[in-house]
């Protein structure tokens, strides 16, 4: 080749270079000029980033102030980087020091799978020991920093814990759901209860460090910081001291029970609702197994959650209103309005009570073995008398009790400000048929008695006590007395909500009342006493009461036992308050010394013979509530 | 040889503008770099003043040895090369993920640099050879085999960069040794086709690609940087935010430090990026002027060579420098993805400097022997 073809080829890469510098020439003033300052003003987008720091959630107080539920300052060692987590070297440092094992480093960054830019909690509720130390140690921890980490404490612990409920981290559908200011995938929320129901009021507005983030993501520098503003306080209806004497009688009647029929107890829980009548304020509720909400402020353990959830005696359900069973004889009062409203029986009319109902075809049995002779309405409620009320049920039919069992609030929500609120099941005639393609004779004798498919809410029985005890007035109950904000602005106040009156002759609801109060009363049957007789033996104060309990599928002995009820006010001539509750036991009757001891501590009757000396002593300030919760079930 | 002539072979352009460039690169790590080593004010612009000095006596070595003591020694030193690139990815250190460096006792050595150089000194020799008969793909294909073992070997580690710098010498040597102009480019069109395919392939139905995911991640990420601002985009983002945050004529002191901290690889990969943060517009078409000036003088310097293995030498030091240059401003202004490939004279590094100061002396060398010969 040469010479000059060389030289030649030189030239032409020559022009090849000079092409390239004037595409570079080019390139670096469009960038200087006109790509890049767009971007240099979107840079402070990806350099400065907002770190949400948790707002306390807000307290949650007794009728009468005392704190139930609070917002604890604590401290946590955060981990901010923005675009990912720290890499495995700097992972093993952090374990070394912050003293946190490998498992938990894992746990604590899985967050950076759907949220690259969010701090993590590596270590809670640091000692002030850890927290002094980690402090000096801080610049040689980069990424790590230490902010407040609100810490839910529920001063009850597992009484009452469904209502209340507990509050975890947020999950993704959660986040997308709730529409929340300053809601981040780091935020904690209510799950169950009133952390639930409230969630709006009690989360607050988290606040937020803005940070400057370097090439690494890391933080470098604080720029500014809005200061998390804490939630809204609720100040509930709830009673503390009733509270836990409700939890305590229903835990020492269960124990009891227990003691009594032992390995027959297959499930053993119940719930109570004690309900001021004339406003609807639940001054009361617990639900037994129960569980602490407390375990799950600071993440509970896999173990322990499988734990909760594998209890037979299903720790997390609240049995005041998230399940609805056959009432059993406590329905016998709406038999008995429709039959009188109807005129098919009368408050002097009597019905002779035989221990079997002879109707054709089948015959319906009562549980006793001989007759007790004529009956009125008021003896029937009194001793519960099925074949009276098969007699009723079978004059006025389905459809009537159905009516007036939609009249007492049954079959639809009572509307408390709870949520998972069942509403039970009233059937009519088209609901049977329906459900089974036909009636089958004598259906309409288990309607009356409480045991056909109706279904109901312990909730549902209180709101039906009182518009018995104030003749037809309906109250929805309801559970926040008081919203305040931070400052402590009243946002709002809650008012007794009447939300129906049930309109019947007064001589109807009088002779109704005679028969609760004779349910109370103590005596043989079938001479004077009540049904619940036995367990007001020397109560101070007058209570009208019924008893019910319904059999569930699958016998007694290795089935689900029985649903027992108790529904009950006192005092029967000027009512104050009701007491209901619920066990499911193999024992056919329970609750009237649970409520026995609840009006013993409200109305402060010094009760000559408490039925739970040992645990229920309303004069001695409440101790340790027990911690059976979740292990009530055997 | 005498100093006296050493120093007469000296080309007052081509040094003049290299240490224009070192002034800068010097400068720049001086302001962005001041307290990056506790205790140790200024490190790395003392390092990289050391690292100058280094290579102008490398410089001063590559010009003493004649081109044909170097064509002389060729095998032996391809052989060294690959070589140290074998211990590289057996013991080599690893830093972000690449095996690059072996450490030779105080001091960390990235042989890839110096790899470049040993295959301009085989190659041409191989293509001084064939110069004027390489007219088919297969006249190609010896020369074509031994830049692609280093290629591979760079690759392994992993370093794209190092990789497409040595093809692209290749294609210039090809060129200047007489091969056809469309060949080669319908060569390296069809290669670059090849790979898009693969590459489109690998994302669409999965298919295996010898590459790393993040070299796969950073081809992606130039086609669309703002597909993933804080992944792989955010690079290139940064880069552009510092450059335009120079404005015409830099920005200030305490504006460095802050904005500096944002811009990754601020030292070596995107050094330019950060020239125009510190000096602007102006710094940036500075050292655009000074990388015209060296890269055209050794052009004429190429030019005026009348041996074809000396002038194919000189011509494979002038692609080097230019496609570092191409590819290192162009992937701080976003026309190249980023690979890793250090600005000459500007990025911070002992490897690096050493050897664009190596390939300055080989530029000179030519000149100083050349200017020897018609003198006596």
């Amino acid at each position: 080749m040469p010479q000059g073809e060389r030289q030649r080829r030189i030239r032409i890469l020559a022009v090849f270079g000079l092409l390239l510098a004037a595409l570079l020439v080019w390139r670096v003033l469009a960038v200087s000029l006109v790509l890049g300052p767009p971007l240099v003003q979107l840079g402070d987008q990806f350099r400065i980033r907002t770190m949400p720091v948790a707002a306390p959630r807000g307290a949650i107080y007794s009728r009468s102030g005392k704190l139930l539920v609070t917002s604890e300052p604590s401290f946590a060692a955060y981990y901010f980087r923005v675009g990912g987590p720290p890499s495995l070297g700097e992972q093993k440092t952090l374990e070394a020091d912050l003293g946190i094992t490998p498992q938990a480093m894992t746990k604590a960054l899985f967050i950076f799978s759907t949220e690259p830019s969010l701090p993590v909690v590596l270590k809670s509720g640091l000692s002030p020991s850890e927290l002094t130390q980690l402090l000096q140690g801080l610049p040689e921890l980069p990424g790590v920093f230490v902010n407040p980490q609100p810490v839910r404490n529920d001063l009850l612990g597992s009484v009452g814990g469904q209502m209340i409920g507990y509050v975890s981290r947020v999950t993704a559908p959660e986040l997308a759901a709730w529409k929340l200011p300053g809601l981040t995938a780091a935020s904690v929320v209510g799950q169950t209860g009133l952390e639930l129901a409230y969630q709006n009021q009690l989360f607050g507005r988290p606040g937020g460090e803005k940070v400057e983030v370097n090439a690494n993501g890391l933080p470098v520098k604080v720029l500014g910081t809005t200061p998390p503003v804490p939630g809204d306080s609720l100040t509930l209806t709830i009673s503390k001291t009733l509270e836990q004497i409700s939890a305590k009688a229903l835990l020492a009647d269960m124990a009891m029970l227990r003691k009594q029929y032992g390995s027959q107890s297959a499930v053993l829980s119940g719930a109570v609702v004690v309900v001021d009548i004339h406003t609807g304020a639940v001054l009361s509720m617990v639900s037994e197994p129960s569980y602490n909400p407390n375990a799950f402020a600071q993440g509970i353990s896999t173990a322990a959650y499988q734990a909760l959830a594998q209890n037979p005696g299903l720790p997390f359900l609240n049995r005041a209103v998230q399940t609805a069973s056959p009432p059993g004889s406590v329905f016998k009062m709406v038999t008995a309005m429709a039959g009188l409203t109807a005129g098919k029986i009368t408050p002097t009319s009597t019905i002779t009570c035989l221990p079997r109902y002879w109707r054709p075809p089948y015959p319906y049995n009562w549980l006793r073995r001989t007759s007790t002779g004529p009956n009125t309405l008021v003896k029937a409620i009194a001793q519960s008398c099925d074949t009276y009320f098969y007699a009723v049920g079978h004059r006025v039919g389905i459809n009537a009790i159905a009516d007036w069992a939609h009249k007492f609030g049954f079959g639809h929500p009572t509307g408390v400000d709870l949520p998972g609120e069942v509403a039970g099941v009233i059937p009519t005639v088209a609901y049977y048929e329906k459900q089974y393609g036909s009636l089958y004779p004598g259906l309409a004798y288990s309607v009356a008695i409480g045991q056909g498919a109706d279904e109901v809410t312990l909730m549902q029985l209180a709101q039906y006590i009182g518009a018995l005890a104030t003749d037809g007035t309906m109250v929805k109950p309801y559970l926040v007395q008081q919203i305040k904000s931070p400052s402590g602005k009243v946002l709002f106040n809650a008012t007794p909500q009447i939300v129906g009156h049930i309109s019947a002759p007064l001589a109807y609801w009088s002779v109704i009342r005679q028969g609760m109060i004779d349910v109370t009363t103590p005596g043989s049957i079938p001479g004077p006493g009540g049904t619940a007789g036995g367990a007001f033996v020397n109560f101070p104060m007058q209570v009208a009461a019924k008893t019910g309990t319904a059999q569930l599928p699958g016998g007694v002995k290795g089935g689900q036992g029985y649903m027992t009820f108790f529904i009950s006010y006192a005092p029967a001539n000027n009512p104050q308050i009701a007491v209901v509750s619920t066990m499911q036991t193999v024992s056919m009757v329970a609750g009237g010394m649970i409520a026995r001891a609840i009006y013993d501590a409200y109305f402060h009757l010094h009760d000559p013979n408490p039925p739970f000396p040992q645990v229920v002593t309303p004069t001695t300030p409440p101790t340790t509530p027990a911690q059976t919760a979740a292990t009530a079930a055997p | 040889m005498t100093l006296r002539e050493l120093l007469r072979g000296l080309d007052g352009w081509l040094i003049g503008a290299a240490l224009g460039l070192c002034a800068l690169s010097v400068v720049t790590l001086a302001l962005t770099t001041p307290n990056l080593v506790p205790g140790s004010p200024l490190y790395l612009a003392k390092h990289q003043l050391i690292w100058v000095v280094v290579g102008l006596v490398v410089m001063a070595i590559m010009m003493w040895v004649p081109h044909t003591l170097l064509r002389r020694f060729r095998w032996l030193i391809y052989g060294l090369t690959l070589a140290m690139l074998m211990v590289v990815l057996v013991h080599g250190q690893s830093v972000l993920g690449a095996q690059r460096w072996i450490n030779i006792g105080p001091f960390q050595f990235q042989p890839s640099e110096f790899a470049k150089l040993g295959v301009i000194i085989i190659l041409a020799d191989l293509l001084e050879k064939k110069r004027g008969a390489i007219r088919t793909l297969r006249d190609m294909a010896p020369a074509i085999a031994i830049a692609l073992v280093p290629m591979l070997l760079v690759i392994k580690q992993p370093d794209l960069g190092t990789a497409l710098v040595i093809a692209g010498i290749l294609g210039v040597l090809l060129y200047e040794a007489g091969g056809s102009g469309w060949k080669i480019l319908a060569l390296y069109g069809g290669t670059a086709g090849f790979v898009v395919l693969l590459v489109w392939l690998h994302v669409q139905a999965g298919f295996p690609l010898p590459l790393h995911h993040y070299q796969v991640t950073r081809l992606l990420a130039f086609v669309n940087p703002n597909a993933d601002p804080l992944g792989t985009g955010y690079n290139l983002i940064q880069s552009e935010i510092a450059i335009a945050s120079g404005h015409l004529t830099g920005v200030g002191v305490t504006e460095i430090s802050s904005l500096i901290s944002f811009l990754p690889a601020a030292d070596t990969d995107f050094a330019f990026a950060s020239l125009g943060l510190v000096g602007g517009l102006l710094a940036m078409v500075a050292a655009l002027g000074l990388y015209a000036v060296v890269v055209g003088r050794t052009l004429v310097i190429a030019h005026q060579e009348t041996d074809g293995y000396s002038s194919l030498i000189v011509l494979g030091a002038a692609a080097l420098l230019t496609i570092h240059v191409f590819m290192n401003v162009g992937m701080a202004t976003g026309i190249m993805p980023v690979v890793g490939v250090p600005a000459p004279f500007i990025s911070y590094g002992g490897s690096s400097v050493v050897t664009d100061f190596a390939a300055l002396g080989l530029i000179l060398s030519s000149r100083l022997h050349r200017v020897h010969l018609s003198f006596h």
